[in-house]
């Protein structure tokens, strides 16, 4: 275990010999088996990358993961979305896919500006923030499944 | 859900204690605070210190409790932890709230 902040855990000891962090999990999406879910990612890696990545990624995750619990699936058409998470540490961060069976998400739910703080939007940054602290996103829907895969890289460039 | 409310100095302090204001929390948190606030009274600070982690959700919440403000009434924020200073900062909400620095915040 490497405590402290910084980007540094994920050097050390050469590759091959430095054991696999991967975690997985498959769950039905709800406000309370996201949040399970995030403890149990955070449990499960934080030893092994620094805090701030650690943080970082769990905030994506739970954009993502909220946007398909909240909306993937109408109200009463049925169970809630089945998802699959996968988080791989690899040398440049956090690469991480997640599919689940829900609909397409609103348009609001994938757009990459945020809302102007003017107006006190009280949601729409989801996309907005997933967009801004991933590298190599991609999206794509193929039989009935929505696929996200991503990077929440070590070093995060702050804006402005 | 734990929210404390306390007086300080002429002020209605709200203390989240919880480690996280995620989606799973939010609506509560907002509907238990917010009859608090709705209110004609004393200037109120939201101290934040006790949370870890916020999310959209979260924030959500926050910005529905300064829109439930009547008119004249001020929310203040304090004791932002640093996973809750970015979603501030990177949503630019950190230009709208008031955001007390954290000499004068509560004990982190």
């Amino acid at each position: 275990m490497i405590a402290g902040k910084g980007p540094v855990a994920l050097d050390g000891p050469p590759a091959a010999a430095r054991p696999m962090v991967v975690f997985t999990r498959s769950f039905r999406a709800t406000k309370d088996t996201v949040r399970e879910s995030l403890l149990a990612l955070t449990d499960r890696v934080r030893g092994h990358v620094g805090a701030d990545l650690m943080s970082r990624t769990e905030l994506v995750l739970a954009e993502l993961l909220n946007n398909v619990a909240q909306h993937g699936r109408p109200r009463g058409m049925g169970a809630q979305p089945l998802v699959h998470m996968s988080i791989v540490a690899q040398p440049d961060g956090l690469a991480c896919s997640v599919s689940d069976d829900g609909g397409l998400l609103p348009g609001v739910c994938l757009s990459p500006r945020a809302p102007d703080p003017a107006t006190y939007p009280e949601g729409g940054f989801g996309w907005f923030l997933i967009d801004h602290l991933t590298q190599s996103l991609v999206y794509f829907r193929e039989n009935d499944r929505n696929f996200v895969a991503f990077t929440v890289p070590v070093e995060q460039a702050e804006p402005h | 859900m734990q929210v404390t409310l306390d007086d300080e100095a002429g002020k209605v302090v709200v203390r989240m204690s919880e480690k996280r204001l995620d989606a799973a929390i939010a609506g509560e948190f907002k509907d238990t605070v917010r009859p608090h606030v709705a209110a004609r009274g004393p200037d109120l600070v939201l101290d934040l210190a006790a949370v870890e982690f916020l999310d959209s959700s979260g924030l959500g919440a926050v910005i529905a409790l300064r829109k439930a403000l009547p008119d004249g009434r001020r929310m203040a924020l304090r004791g932002l932890t640093p996973n809750v200073q970015r979603v501030f900062r990177l949503t630019r909400m950190d230009k709208v709230f008031d955001i007390l620095p954290d000499a004068e915040g509560s004990a982190a």
